[in-house]
């Protein structure tokens, strides 16, 4: 950028409040993607709105800078407020040449977010009225219903029907076991749906539904990015959202398990509820990192993280120079250090659960499961016992495959991680 | 800050001048693989 080009606020900007625990005020810019497929926000801080909206078309940057100054008095200096409209408020499309194209945002994020594979199944089209439909259900009278609603069925499941009953997975025939596919696959349809509901109760746009693949496992996803402009207890509710419309399936299990006595609605509710037990693990990209990321205001939590530890390092190297790099209140870097730290150990403790499975138990017997197998299979090929073969190996491989991906990408992420703490440690050296 | 700094908090989403790229929302919810991931299996009660 010259100073000789006009630049311009970009006219497709939308600007809105935002919610978060920063330690001054924020607010969220939405610009269009290039090529106009969505959109990409930025959080930034409130007063550079007003530097931002300084440029005008006609005034050069220079012009443009020095008005925001001597109107504004901020504590930041010429140079240091040109670094910022050049090296950043240009480069993301806030500010644009008055001649470009303002749907111009790229996005630093992967188009497939944290996800191996994303696949859009049910367009914004068809989930937006459905979800509208529904949104009554997000009234608070309904919502103390609901809540009435789920205690009183985990009391009558828990504490009545389910004793005295006997239940082994393995004991289940194939079509059982494809009946709980079928109802587990239902009930986080019914999830999903209640984050899209949700949102689309507080105004957002653009929720669309989709499968992917996170870690090892296979999920349905809901993209609420727009609910981003919520305040952060209607994000919360977006985030619980899941929860409270997955609670409609277990409650069609009761019905079914109280007029067929069918044990194996029973025990997809049981599925349900553990599953609804695993979204909420604050580690995983599940409902509970969000929860977190929300309740707290702390944006961009699995990132924050880095600049944590980034931040003991320098505190490490430097104890009497060193300035913290995170924006948080006091509160919120608490949250985080504990987040942090319980994180780390979780991921600890995953990593060495899929050691002794996948290395200690699978890999090690797969010699003898492999004599078993054929040995089997050559005095007796019936269909069932191929079929049995099939499936044995096919699971032994995908956790093998699933564990040794998960610990190749495991080991890139510590890997780059280690490279970026390694530069703040040489630049604090340095500067010292 | 430094603009090393710059370059560490790139992939952060994070720049020096504290201007934050909010990552996509995606909500999340496992399903049944048909072993139900093992460690999810109901016990007797």
């Amino acid at each position: 950028m010259t100073h000789d080009v006009p630049h311009v606020i970009n006219p497709l900007l939308e600007v809105s409040d935002f919610d978060s625990d920063a330690g001054k005020p924020m607010k969220l810019c939405l610009i269009p993607r290039a090529g106009g497929a969505g959109e990409v926000r930025f959080a930034l801080p409130a007063d550079y709105m007003a530097l931002a909206r300084e440029f005008d078309g006609q005034r050069d940057t220079d012009a443009a800078i020095q008005s925001f100054i001597d109107k504004h008095r901020p504590e930041r200096d010429k140079s240091w407020l040109t670094r910022l409209v050049t090296e950043s408020l240009v480069p993301k499309g806030i500010v644009i040449r008055a001649d470009q194209d303002p749907r111009c945002a790229t996005s630093s994020q992967s188009d497939k977010a944290f996800l191996h594979v994303k696949l859009p199944i049910i367009r914004s089209s068809l989930v937006e009225p459905v979800a509208r439909s529904l949104s009554f259900l997000y009234r608070p009278a309904a919502m103390i219903v609901g809540l009435v609603g789920f205690v009183a069925m985990h009391v009558v499941v828990y504490g009545f029907l389910f004793r005295g009953q006997h239940f082994e997975f393995g004991e289940l025939g194939i079509a059982s076991v494809l009946l709980l596919m079928l109802i587990s696959t239902l009930a986080t349809i019914c999830h999903e749906f209640g984050h899209a509901t949700a949102a689309a109760h507080f105004g957002c746009r653009n929720m669309t539904i989709g499968w992917g693949v996170y870690l090892i496992y296979t999920v349905l996803w809901t993209n609420v990015s727009d609910a981003w402009k919520l305040p952060r207890k209607h994000r919360a509710i977006v985030d619980i959202g899941g929860v409270y419309f997955e609670s409609f399936a277990l409650f069609a299990l009761l019905v079914g398990y109280l007029a067929t006595n069918n044990p194996i609605f029973l025990f997809g509710f049981i599925f349900v509820d553990l599953s609804i037990a695993n979204t909420f693990n604050p580690f995983l990209r599940m409902d509970g990192y969000w929860l977190v990321s929300d309740l707290f205001g702390i944006v961009n939590l699995r990132k924050q993280q880095e600049i944590w530890w980034q931040d003991l390092i320098e505190r490490i190297l430097h104890p009497r120079t060193h300035t913290s790099r995170s924006t948080l209140k006091p509160m919120a870097k608490r949250v985080l250090a504990v987040y942090t730290i319980l994180g780390t150990l979780f991921i600890a403790y995953v990593m060495k659960t899929m050691f002794v499975v996948v290395v200690l138990s699978v890999l090690t017997n797969l010699p003898q499961f492999a004599n078993e197998t054929w040995s089997k299979l050559a005095s007796d090929a019936t269909w069932s016992n191929v079929l049995h073969a099939v499936a044995e190996t096919g699971w032994r491989i995908l956790v093998i495959l699933g564990a040794g991906f998960t610990f190749w990408n495991i080991g890139k992420a510590l890997g780059r991680m280690l490279g970026r703490l390694r530069r703040v440690a040489r630049t604090a050296a340095e500067g010292a | 800050m430094t603009n090393s700094t710059e370059h560490t908090n790139e992939s952060l989403l994070i720049d020096e001048f504290e201007i934050i790229e909010l990552e996509d929302r995606l909500e999340l919810a496992g399903r049944c693989n048909g072993r139900c991931d093992g460690q999810s299996k109901p016990t007797s009660a």
